[in-house]
């Protein structure tokens, strides 16, 4: 996102860029007929059958609504799991003897983070749940999900806390206050400015790694746009579409994250 | 009476190529009551080591620590109990940015249940005052000046109505024109009786302040006596050498 | 909002602006053996194409997740023929213009249910009652009803909601796996599911006194879903073949000599 000081100067680089992309763009429409009535009509026809007939944007609606699902629940999972992970290697690092703990979160991060979430999926779709069939696959899906962003949270709450200058244990532990309190009162509140942000883009990230899930048999926003090909033979409309509806969202997302950056950068300034 | 006796102290460190450094090889010393202490030495000979060890933000290698009476280096000793009493000045003043000058002041006492916000606000007032900065208390940190921040840490240090007070370079990371004033506020805490041990090179603030001067190089103490003694009269020739260095500009 | 702009135009643009150009014209299948093809992943086409180009699949056989990508494919040149079952290509044809099937087939399968290896019991009672909606005319209705609508280009005059699922039946739950991007065979429409496949498992299950529930997923992970257990069977107009048999038990044929053909486009195929 452009900050104040480069939106004042009058044209920079990359608006002149687009420009010349646009106007390259809407000559190769021009000159592939796509100004003629004909062709809008065709658009338009292609554009009811795709999405307004038989209140077929319902299904992507519906899609829409899984994939959020499976994205919050994810999340709340790998919030958790991220917690108790960076929890156990934080405090191994601050000297808690807890060596196995410790091997135990490390592989899982290296783990989860080493393999694709897809494979992940399927091992838990097909392998370790395969015999659970009346549980719904958007939960397994949930927990796939949510595992694996767990180690990417747990690295996320890590960094965020080691960022934090060693002074400020010190300083708190000096004053007599237990490693717990020191943590919670002094290093957390800090880490979390670094940290919120970030859990942000893991959600956006997640937001997009969901797409997936079809694989498995979940009609999610990607695999609603793909039944919709398959009901109307048309290729590019519904993909598209799809597109446009996971920019909107990751574009509102971050323009709100950098909002919240801004806003907790300037409680710490106040 | 002695408020701190230290008696054998080693400290060893394990460099992660498994490498052993010994910083601390023996030192036995005591500070009682009221007394003002400042080590000088050499950089790298060990002085902030031993300065840590003291309140076991370091962990000694062996050797003991007792204050008031009590072994602190025990392993059924507890050593929040103990640091509330030993307040400590860091060279980066280490203040919590994310919390008000009035917090960083009341923070541990009324987390630590020893008094009310009431009681505890009440008391930042009056070190606050004490500092200078009595008008700074709704202050966030980063808007003080390094001097200023320094002031408030003494005083964060002071909240807890501690027995001693533990300065590690406290005007080492400061403009020069703001060493002054810090100096001037730890002037007064040593004239109200205090008790403190000082690592510092302002060897002139040292040598008005100080009871007793230990001079640490390659971790023992190799001179101590009257700031006269050790600053006038040098004995060992690391000591004349090292003041020759650093009382030369 | 101008780079958003931007990109919506790119992706539409992208997927229609370039198209090449092919002299010499399609006649016979066996000219297809050293032609760009096309199949969808893990189907019978896509053994057919292997075969068909030998060693030089490596380079010219693209498969596709959906048909629909295939398709689309061809339409821009990309591959020149797509190789998959007779009736999906004829809705092709119904459906979008510019299209032609090659006279010749390529084969004909036997489409049938598959199961987990060595669940004989379900085998026999799905057997059963395959055979009694074979013998009361309920599966040619099936048959016809979608020949004279989906066939015909019309897609939108049969409704999920009126597929008998035979919800809360006693015997418990028929779970079966597909892929609905086959029509007639098996498509999503709006929440549910429509298809030759889909009512031939309804009328099964109703059979078996058990509700049918569809489970939708790719193709190719259909025969991973059907051995760990995750479906009851598949169904998804799943060609029988020997080597499939190695590793899944089937049901009898529901559909027999089923063509394989050749879809390709229009005016680059002459009679
Ligand atoms: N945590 C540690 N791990 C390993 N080595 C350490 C550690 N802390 C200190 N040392 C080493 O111990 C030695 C003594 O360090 P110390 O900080 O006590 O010296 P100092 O006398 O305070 O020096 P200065 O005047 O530069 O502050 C140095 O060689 C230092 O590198
Ligand atoms: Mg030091």
């Amino acid at each position: 996102m452009r900050n104040n000081y480069q939106s004042r100067k009058a044209l920079s680089r990359g608006d002149l860029l687009l420009g010349l992309v646009g106007i390259y763009l809407i000559y190769l429409l021009y000159a592939s007929g796509f100004f003629t009535a004909e062709a809008w009509a065709d658009f338009n026809r292609r554009f009811y059958q795709n999405f307004v007939k038989d209140r077929r944007y319902m299904m992507l609606v519906d899609g829409l609504k899984a994939t959020i699902f499976m994205t919050s629940g994810a999340t709340l999972i790998g919030l958790i799991v991220g917690l108790i992970l960076s929890v156990i290697r934080v405090a191994h690092k601050g000297g808690a003897k807890i060596p196995v703990l410790n091997w135990l979160a490390e592989s899982y991060i290296t783990v989860l983070r080493g393999t694709p979430a897809m494979v992940q999926l399927l091992i838990w779709n097909f392998t370790i749940f395969a015999s659970a069939r009346d549980l719904n696959t958007q939960y397994i899906a949930i927990l796939a999900f949510g595992l694996n962003s767990g180690a990417y949270i747990a690295e996320i709450f890590r960094g965020g806390i080691e960022a934090i200058d060693p002074g400020q244990m010190e300083a708190a532990r000096s004053l007599g206050l237990s490693y717990g309190t020191s943590m919670k009162r002094v290093v957390l509140p800090q880490a979390l400015r670094n940290i919120i942000p970030m859990l942000f883009n893991e959600f956006i990230a997640l937001l997009k790694e969901t797409s997936v899930a079809g694989y498995i048999g979940i009609d999610d926003l990607t695999r609603a746009g793909q039944n919709i090909q398959a009901l109307t033979l048309e290729h590019s409309q519904p993909l598209v579409m799809v597109a446009i509806i996971y920019l909107v969202i990751v574009m509102l997302l971050t323009k709100f994250v950098s909002k919240l950056e801004q806003w907790l950068s300037r409680g710490r300034r106040r | 009476m002695a408020v701190i006796e230290i008696k054998d102290l080693h400290k060893t460190f394990t460099l992660t190529d498994g490498r052993k450094l010994h910083v601390l090889n023996g030192i036995t010393t005591e500070i009682n009551k009221g007394e003002k202490i400042a080590v000088i030495g050499p950089s790298g000979s060990g002085k902030s080591t031993f300065l840590r060890c003291l309140n076991r933000m370091e962990e000694p290698t062996s050797g003991s620590i007792n204050f008031n009476g009590e072994d602190i280096t025990s392993n059924n000793c507890d050593i929040n109990k103990v640091r509330r009493k030993m307040g400590m000045v860091f060279q980066h003043f280490n203040l919590f940015p994310h919390l008000t000058v009035r917090k960083n002041l009341t923070l541990a006492p009324v987390d630590l249940k020893i008094m009310t916000q009431e009681a505890a606000d009440e008391r930042a007032k009056i070190l606050l005052e004490r500092v200078g900065l009595a008008d700074k208390i709704d202050e966030w940190p980063e808007r003080l000046s390094g001097g200023q921040k320094q002031r408030v840490a003494i005083a964060r240090a002071m909240a807890m109505n501690p027995d001693v007070l533990l300065f590690d370079e406290p005007t080492s990371a400061l403009d020069p024109e703001m060493i002054g004033e810090v100096l001037d506020v730890m002037k007064e805490l040593a004239d109200s009786g205090m008790t403190m041990y000082l690592v510092t090179h302002e060897m002139g603030f040292a040598h008005k302040i100080a009871d007793k001067i230990l001079f640490i190089d390659k971790g023992v103490i190799s001179e101590q006596g009257t700031p006269d003694e050790v600053f006038d009269h040098p004995k060992q020739p690391r000591t004349i050498e090292f003041l020759s260095k650093v009382l030369r500009h | 909002m101008k780079k958003f702009l931007a990109l919506v135009l790119v992706l539409i643009l992208a997927s229609s602006a370039f198209a090449a150009e092919n002299p010499a014209k399609l006649k016979t299948t066996s000219q297809l053996k050293t032609e760009k093809l096309a199949a969808q992943r893990g189907t019978v086409g896509q053994y057919i194409a292997e075969d068909l180009l030998g060693d030089k699949k490596g380079d010219l056989l693209t498969t596709y997740e959906k048909y629909v990508d295939a398709v689309s494919a061809l339409l821009q040149g990309k591959v020149r023929a797509i190789i998959m079952d007779e009736m999906p290509a004829k809705r092709f044809i119904a459906s979008v213009e510019g299209l032609a099937i090659m006279d010749e087939a390529l084969s004909e399968e036997n489409y049938a249910m598959g199961f987990k290896k060595g669940n004989a019991e379900l085998v026999a009672q799905v057997n059963k009652a395959l055979a009694e909606i074979k013998a009361d005319g309920t599966l040619d209705k099936i048959f016809a009803k979608y020949y004279e609508t989906f066939l015909a280009g019309d897609s939108s005059s049969i409704k999920p909601e009126d597929i008998d699922f035979n919800k809360g039946a006693k015997g418990g739950k028929l779970v079966v796996g597909t892929e609905a991007g086959f029509a007639p065979y098996e498509l999503k429409v709006g929440s549910g599911f429509i298809g030759i496949d889909v009512e031939m498992c309804a009328a099964i299950a109703k059979k078996l006194d058990k509700e049918l529930v569809i489970i939708n997923m790719n193709f190719d992970a259909l025969p991973m879903a059907v051995s760990t257990n995750k479906v009851d069977l598949i169904c998804a107009g799943i060609t029988v073949t020997e080597e499939r048999k190695e590793n899944m038990d089937f049901s009898d044929n529901y559909v027999v000599g089923a063509k394989q053909v050749a879809l390709v486009k229009a005016d680059d195929y002459e009679k």
